[in-house]
Formats: structure tokens, C-alpha cells, sequence
């Protein structure tokens, strides 16, 4: 190939990007104008059957078979995503009524549904989540299509699928998708899933039951995935997550998260272990005496005091830290603090005089606000 | 001259055409791939947001917003309020002022009614030593100031991550303005995969941007000539290659304007390294190495969505102080990690990366400066094809500009920007006195940054502030 080929091809490629550039700009204008038309168009429709079933007239069959015809496109399905959002601001509840007497729509969308890329499926999710298409039904076909997505390799995917099954409000499907998604060896973070589950619509005393209950099915990771949704939602289930705490056997992660769980949920049973990991740091890894010493804010007494006090001194960073931070939280003045103030230990005296200056500037600052 | 002479003189002349014709055939192609990739990517990224292909909830990674400040009294509080005003639950911000000379702690302490405390210290990497640290308790979030002896950027930097309390940190500039959502959109990649150590944040000038709440009001391209041509180079050069290079793991820079980090790795692999001028480039290239020697999985993101508003230099004279002090910052790290020049545990890092930067980064002022001797060596002997030249130049101008273009327009459509015909016309305009003649002033300019590099090549040069207009 002579030079001035590769000039010419060069020259072709910078034409190609000028017309790549000018067509872009054409389809997003389009795209937004059809838009804007197609779902005026679903605005006059909608309204209608929303009139229909204000005077006690159920949706028309006709209109079904015109969504059904219609939503198979995800462009017609994203125009009644907009007009429905629109409407749901003028009148909620008329919508609400509408869209369950449109329910078999969706049914039928699943079956036939062309939504054959993932992004595209992903947006099917998210709008049964939106519109709670599948709340109160976990035998609609639409959960299953719901648990199948859980293996997709998309992110994006996984998590609609789940905002989609959380939105079913059925504890035994969250339990069947955890599980789903706990065979799978794609990573989804553990984050997403605490969060998510506190999201779910139904009971959430119902879902840490069947969540504790098959809680040896479940791997590590989603194990202190539930530890931290039952903590997070505030469920009692301190008799069950001691017997957790004082079995060694169980994994350090697992037994972390319990002592979270004191922290936030104080159940004087469990302070003789929380002490015993705080007071004795030696005897385990370090984190267990630095969550622990976090926990012991919930248990304002001596004891507690006696063994923050002596944290203070550990060589560990984090157990003092948190030792200082719990301190604190007790709000004690110079002179109970005196043998540390006075001690012989920098560090000690060092970071509980930070957390002090922290407290007594708080103060001041709430002073100055009243 | 005797036949032998002009023998070897055309055998010259014909290696160097070769040289060149390779050169910019893989310059080209790189330039041309980025630009279609990081196109499509945006695409993509603006399909995906449309179709709701997002993560929907409030998913909070705890971090921590380090700000290094030397001599920033004009600008730190602004851009601490935007900070504040961030659309995040779980952050705190720690400005460092790295022994500014100028007001930059007082004008922060009376803003924000900050407290003096006796914070101690944990020195996880090495820095300066704390000369007094405050707090603010009433605001949204924690904001602590740290006063230290001067150390330079990553020596404030080192220490914000000592002071800091969360498992991930971001490091910004103390005159750049953080786009709202900027931090859901940076640990968005951490959600997605546990083995990503660091993100990059995409840089946008904003001079002549009108910002409030960190959202862009009105987004006109800079009056001053000069910003506006970086706007272009900054779409061109930076945004489409980071894109490109993300799709392999091959970045070899996140930005020191914004970027966030996993702070345990960084620790590892000792923090910011403070004798060097590009100390965002020399952490990125010390976690590849650390990862690889030490054979972890890892993953170095750029996320385009994660957008910072930073000002970028209307006087020639500061931005060839930048681009000098850019080019040294590059030929440290270069220098520092040789060793990964054509080693296959690195992969496409070194093959792609490495090659990439030092060919076409590194060298190019340098083999460009000799291109263009050569071109008047041989005009001068008579031994150049003059209209054939001229064409060869128009094409690559154009092919440049057209890129540049590209890569302009499809950010602004996929980010919903609107610019005026004016601006239009002017970034056509523009795009090709950029290619034509700003590229070659600062070709120029890094071919001489080594001048007096001994003497000064810790110096940073001073860049005239302005204030960002923020609301």
C-alpha cells in the first residue's frame, strides 16, 4: 500500500466521523421528538381508560390488546414509562387502580417480549419494580423471568431483577433469589444486597424469619448479608445471634457482624462476650476487641469503663480509636478520667483528649445554636 | 558532494520518511481508535442511562475528600462549599494546607466557624509534620482542616490519607468544583467490582461555565482563546484515551484533579511519592506494579460520569508552566518504573500503555522537533516532495481536527449539554489552529522543560487563580 492510499483512507475515516457526528445529533433529536409524541399519544388512551374506570367500568380489552401490540417496542414501553410518571403526579391513585386492571398486559409482554438485549431487559425490570407490577403475587410468570436474570453477567441487570423481586413484597421469593444469587459466581456486592433487602415493600419481620431460618444454606458473604439486614432493620433476634456470637466455629466474619449487632441492639446476655473480646485483645484476631470496643457504647456501666480504659493503651491503632470514640459516648468528665489523663501512656492520653475536644466542641456548638 | 555523500544522505532521508510514516500510521490509528471507542462508549453510557441501566438506589461507600491547598485563599472556600453541597450521605471532606503562605487555614476557620482539636496522627505513609488541625461539627458532613509544614502536593496528600477515616479517599484540586452527583458516579465502579483500587474522574475545564449546586446552568465555551482550544485537546487527548485505555486496565494516569482511591492499597504500596512532580501519574503506575509483583487481582477504572469542574490556564505562560511541569511529572515516573518497559507481567499495561506514553507522550516533542529539521534539511538540499508535504500536513490537520470534533460533540450530546451555534462555529474553528499551532508551542515547550532540570525540577512554577463561578 503506496502512501497516498493510507492519505485517501485517512481522509475517508474523517468523513465517516463527520457524518457518525451529524447522524447522532439527528437520531437524539428524533428520538426525543417521537418520544414526546408517542407518549402524548398514550396520554390520550390512558387518560381515557382512567375516566372508564372512575365510573366503575373495568379497563377496556381493546386498550389491553393496543399496550400489548404497543409495549412489545421498548421505545413505545419507555413512552409509558414517561406518561405514567407524569400522570402518577396529577393522580395517584386512579393510576394505581389503572395500572392493576392492566396487569395481564405485562404478563403477556414477559411471554412475548422482544426485549431480547440486557439492556433492555434491565429497563423491563426496572419498570415491574416502578410500577409494583408483581407486589402480592409471587406465582406471577414474571418472578421467574425475574430469578433467571439473577445469573446474567450485567450488574446493572442482576440489580433491577432484585429491585424488581424486593417490590413482590414475598419473603419467599427474596429468599429464592438470594439463594439464586448466592450459587452464582458472579460478584454482586454485599452492599447492594443490604440495602436492596431493606428496600423490600413486605414485612420485614417476616423476611428475617425466612431469611434465619434457612440461614445455613447460605454461603459467608450472604450470611453477614443478612446478619447486617436484620441489624440494619432492627429485628430482635438477639437470643439467636448469641448463640452465633459464642460459637467459635463460625466464621470471624459472621461473629464481626454479631458484635455489630450488640452495638446497635443492647442485650445484657451478650455483654459478658463483648467484654471478654474487648478486655482480652490477645486471644483473637484484633478486630474482634475493635468492633467490640465500639459495641461497649451500648452498655454504659463500670465494666465497660474499666476495659475502654484499659483499651486505651493497646498498640493497636483501631482498638484505642474505638475505645476513645465509645469513652466519649459516655460523656464522663476530667476527673472520672483522671488516671488516663494523668497516665503515663502518650497515645492513650492523646486520643482520649481528642474524642474530649470533640464532645466538649459539639457542645459548645450546641450552645450557640439554642 | 560526492555521490557517496548524497547516497547516504537519501538513505537518511528515506529512513526518517519511513521512521515518520510508521510513527504517525500508529499515532493516527491510536488517536483514531480512542476517539471511536471513547464515541461509542459515551453512547453507550447515555443508552444505558436512558434504559435506566443504573443503580437506582443510595448505595453509600464511605470516603474521605482530601484537598491538598497551598496558597488557596481565593479559592479553598468555594470549592469546600461545593463539596458540601454534594448529593452523598457518607463522605468527609479534609482540606491539608500544605504551609501556605497566604491566609488559606484563616479564610476556612471563619467560614466555617471551625474549632481547634488534638487530633492525633496515625502516620500510615510519610509526611510533614501537623502544625495544628480544626474541625467543623455543624456542617453536613465532617470537615477537618490540617495545617502542616510544606511538603508539596503529595506530601498534603500523604497526610490527608493519615488523617483520614474512611477505607477510600479522593483527591481533588483545591480550585476545582465537583459536579453533584461526581461521587455517586466515582464509587459506582467499586460497586460493581471488588477488585477496582482506584477510578478516575473525567476533567472538564470550566472556564466560563456557570455552575450552582454543582450542577452546569450554562455551559458556553470559554471567551479566552487559549482555555478554549484546551477544552477541544481536553476531549481529544485525555478523554478518549483514559476511555480506551479503561476497556484493557491500562491506565497509567488518573488525574490528580479527581480521582478515588482504595486506601488500604495505596498504604501498601507507601502512599504518594514526594520526589516527584507528577505524583498522580507515579501512584497509579507504583498500584500496577504492587498489584502485578505481588500477584492480586486488580482493576483501575475511569468513569466518565464522574465529572470536575477545573480552570484551566488563560495565559500561555501558565499553561506552558503546567504542560512543563506535566512533562517532567511523566519522565520521573517513566524513568522511576523502566523496568516495565516491554515486560510481559505487566501485559497490555506495558505493550500498550507504557509504549503508548513513552512513544507518543514522553519522545513526541522531541521526534517532532526533529521531523521538522529534517523537513527543512531537506527542503534545504532539495530532496522534499514541497505540494506533496503540504498535502500530507492538510490531512493530518484535518484528521486531527475532525477527531477533536468527535470527540468534543459526543460529550456534549450525551451529557445533554446544549452549546450555541456561536460555540459551535468557534470549536470548528478552533480545533484546527489546536492541532496546527497549539500543539506545536507546547511540543516546544516540553522539549525544553529539561532545561535546568536538576535545579528545578521540584518546582511547580506558580499558575495564576481565579475564582470558579459557582453559585
Amino acid at each position: 500500500m503506496d502512501v497516498e492510499t493510507l492519505i485517501y483512507a485517512y481522509l475517508a475515516i474523517c468523513t465517516s466521523m463527520i457524518v457518525f457526528n451529524c447522524a447522532c445529533v439527528f437520531v437524539f433529536r428524533m428520538r426525543n421528538a417521537k418520544l414526546q409524541k408517542r407518549s402524548s399519544i398514550l396520554e390520550e388512551h390512558i387518560t381515557e381508560q382512567i375516566q372508564r374506570i372512575k365510573d366503575g367500568k373495568p379497563a377496556a380489552e381493546s386498550h389491553k390488546e393496543f399496550l400489548k401490540k404497543k409495549l412489545l417496542r421498548i421505545n413505545h414501553l419507555m413512552a409509558f414509562d414517561e406518561t405514567l410518571d407524569r400522570l402518577l403526579n396529577r393522580e395517584p391513585e386512579a393510576v394505581w387502580t389503572y395500572l392493576q386492571e392492566i396487569g395481564s398486559v405485562f404478563t403477556y409482554l414477559v411471554i412475548k417480549g422482544k426485549y431480547n438485549s440486557t439492556m433492555k431487559i434491565t429497563y423491563f425490570a426496572y419498570v415491574v419494580k416502578k410500577y409494583r407490577i408483581i407486589e402480592g403475587n409471587p406465582i406471577h410468570p414474571i418472578v421467574n423471568v425475574m430469578m433467571s436474570l439473577l445469573h446474567d453477567p450485567g450488574i446493572y441487570c442482576r440489580e433491577s431483577a432484585l429491585q424488581a423481586i424486593y417490590s413482590s413484597g414475598d419473603c419467599g421469593c427474596v429468599l429464592q433469589a438470594l439463594l439464586e444469587l448466592d450459587r452464582s459466581t458472579r460478584f454482586h456486592h454485599a452492599k447492594l444486597l443490604t440495602d436492596g433487602l431493606l428496600s423490600f415493600s413486605g414485612d420485614h419481620e417476616q423476611l428475617a424469619n425466612t431469611l434465619w431460618n434457612a440461614f445455613d444454606q447460605f454461603s459467608t458473604m450472604m450470611k453477614v448479608v443478612i446478619l447486617d439486614y436484620i441489624r440494619f432493620s432492627g429485628k430482635d433476634m438477639c437470643a439467636q445471634l448469641l448463640q452465633l456470637l459464642a460459637d467459635s466455629r463460625q466464621d470471624d466474619e459472621i461473629r464481626f457482624s454479631c458484635i455489630r449487632y450488640f452495638g446497635k441492639h443492647p442485650y445484657d446476655p451478650a455483654f459478658p462476650l463483648l467484654i471478654s473480646f474487648a478486655g482480652n485483645p490477645q486471644d483473637h484476631r484484633w478486630e474482634y476487641a475493635a468492633i467490640a470496643a465500639t459495641s461497649l457504647a451500648a452498655y454504659p456501666c463500670q465494666r465497660s469503663i474499666d476495659v475502654l480504659k484499659k483499651d486505651l493503651s493497646n498498640a493497636n491503632w483501631y482498638i484505642r480509636f474505638n475505645a476513645a470514640k465509645s469513652l466519649e459516648s459516655f460523656h464522663m468528665g476530667y476527673l472520672e478520667l483522671i488516671d488516663v489523663m494523668d497516665g503515663n501512656d502518650r497515645y492513650a492520653r492523646e486520643i482520649l483528649q481528642y474524642r474530649m475536644d470533640l464532645d466538649k466542641a459539639r457542645a459548645e456548638q450546641k450552645e450557640v445554636l439554642v | 558532494m560526492t555521490d557517496g555523500l548524497i547516497d547516504a544522505v537519501k538513505v537518511f532521508f528515506d529512513g526518517v520518511g519511513i521512521f515518520f510514516i510508521i510513527y504517525l500510521i500508529g499515532y493516527s490509528t491510536f488517536l483514531f481508535l480512542s476517539v471511536v471507542v471513547g464515541a461509542s462508549t459515551l453512547y453507550h453510557n447515555k443508552q444505558q442511562i436512558m434504559l435506566k441501566n443504573i443503580l437506582q438506589q443510595n448505595y453509600y461507600v464511605p470516603v474521605s475528600i482530601v484537598v491538598p491547598a497551598y496558597n488557596e485563599e481565593m479559592t479553598v472556600v468555594e470549592t469546600v462549599r461545593s463539596l458540601l453541597a454534594l448529593d452523598y450521605n457518607v463522605y468527609e471532606i479534609i482540606v491539608v494546607d500544605d504551609g501556605s503562605r497566604d491566609d488559606t487555614s484563616q479564610v476556612l476557620i471563619d467560614a466555617f466557624h471551625m474549632r481547634r482539636i488534638r487530633q492525633p496522627v496515625r502516620r500510615q505513609v510519610e509526611c510533614q509534620p501537623e502544625e495544628f488541625i480544626y474541625a467543623a461539627l455543624d456542617q453536613k458532613v465532617p470537615l477537618t482542616l490540617v495545617r502542616k509544614r510544606n511538603g508539596g502536593k503529595a506530601d498534603a496528600l500523604n497526610m490527608g490519607i493519615n488523617v483520614s477515616q474512611y477505607p477510600y479517599f479522593i483527591c481533588m484540586d483545591a480550585d476545582s468544583v465537583l459536579q453533584y452527583d461526581s461521587l455517586r458516579e466515582i464509587v459506582r465502579p467499586v460497586l460493581e467490582n471488588d477488585d477496582v483500587v482506584a477510578v478516575g474522574g473525567s476533567i472538564r475545564p470550566c472556564n466560563n461555565v456557570e455552575l450552582e449546586n454543582g450542577r452546569v446552568k450554562k455551559y458556553r465555551l470559554p471567551k479566552n482563546i487559549l482555555a478554549c482550544m484546551q477544552v477541544l485537546e481536553y476531549d481529544r487527548s485525555f478523554l478518549s484515551a483514559r476511555i480506551l485505555f479503561d476497556k484493557f486496565n491500562g491506565s497509567l494516569i488518573i488525574s490528580g484533579a479527581f480521582g478515588l482511591f482504595k486506601k488500604e492499597t495505596v498504604i501498601a504500596c507507601g502512599g504518594y511519592e514526594r520526589s516527584t512532580m507528577g505524583e498522580d501519574m507515579e501512584l497509579v503506575v507504583k498500584l500496577h506494579e504492587y498489584c502485578v509483583s505481588n500477584g492480586l487481582p486488580y482493576r483501575i477504572r475511569y468513569a466518565t460520569g464522574a465529572i470536575c469542574w477545573t480552570q484551566v490556564p488563560e495565559r500561555l505562560k501558565d499553561l506552558r508552566t503546567q504542560r512543563r511541569r506535566w512533562h517532567l511529572g511523566l519522565f520521573q515516573s517513566m524513568s522511576r518504573h523502566r523496568s516495565m518497559f516491554g515486560n510481559l507481567r505487566y501485559g497490555a499495561v506495558s505493550l500498550i500503555s507504557y509504549l503508548y506514553f513513552l512513544l507518543y507522550e514522553l519522545l513526541s516533542p522531541f521526534i517532532e522537533l526533529f521531523g521538522i529539521l529534517t523537513v527543512f534539511l531537506a527542503f534545504w538540499l532539495d530532496l522534499i516532495n514541497v505540494p506533496f508535504m503540504i498535502l500530507f500536513y492538510v490531512i493530518y490537520a484535518v484528521f486531527g481536527s475532525v477527531l477533536s470534533l468527535t470527540a468534543f460533540f459526543s460529550r456534549i450530546h450525551t451529557i445533554d449539554l446544549k452549546v450555541s451555534f456561536s460555540d459551535g462555529v468557534k470549536a470548528v474553528l478552533l480545533c484546527l489552529f489546536e492541532v496546527t499551532c497549539l500543539r506545536f508551542v507546547l511540543a516546544f515547550e516540553r522539549t525544553t522543560a529539561f532545561i535546568g532540570y536538576r535545579k528545578k525540577r521540584m518546582n511547580w512554577g506558580r499558575i495564576e487563580r481565579k475564582k470558579i463561578q459557582v453559585k
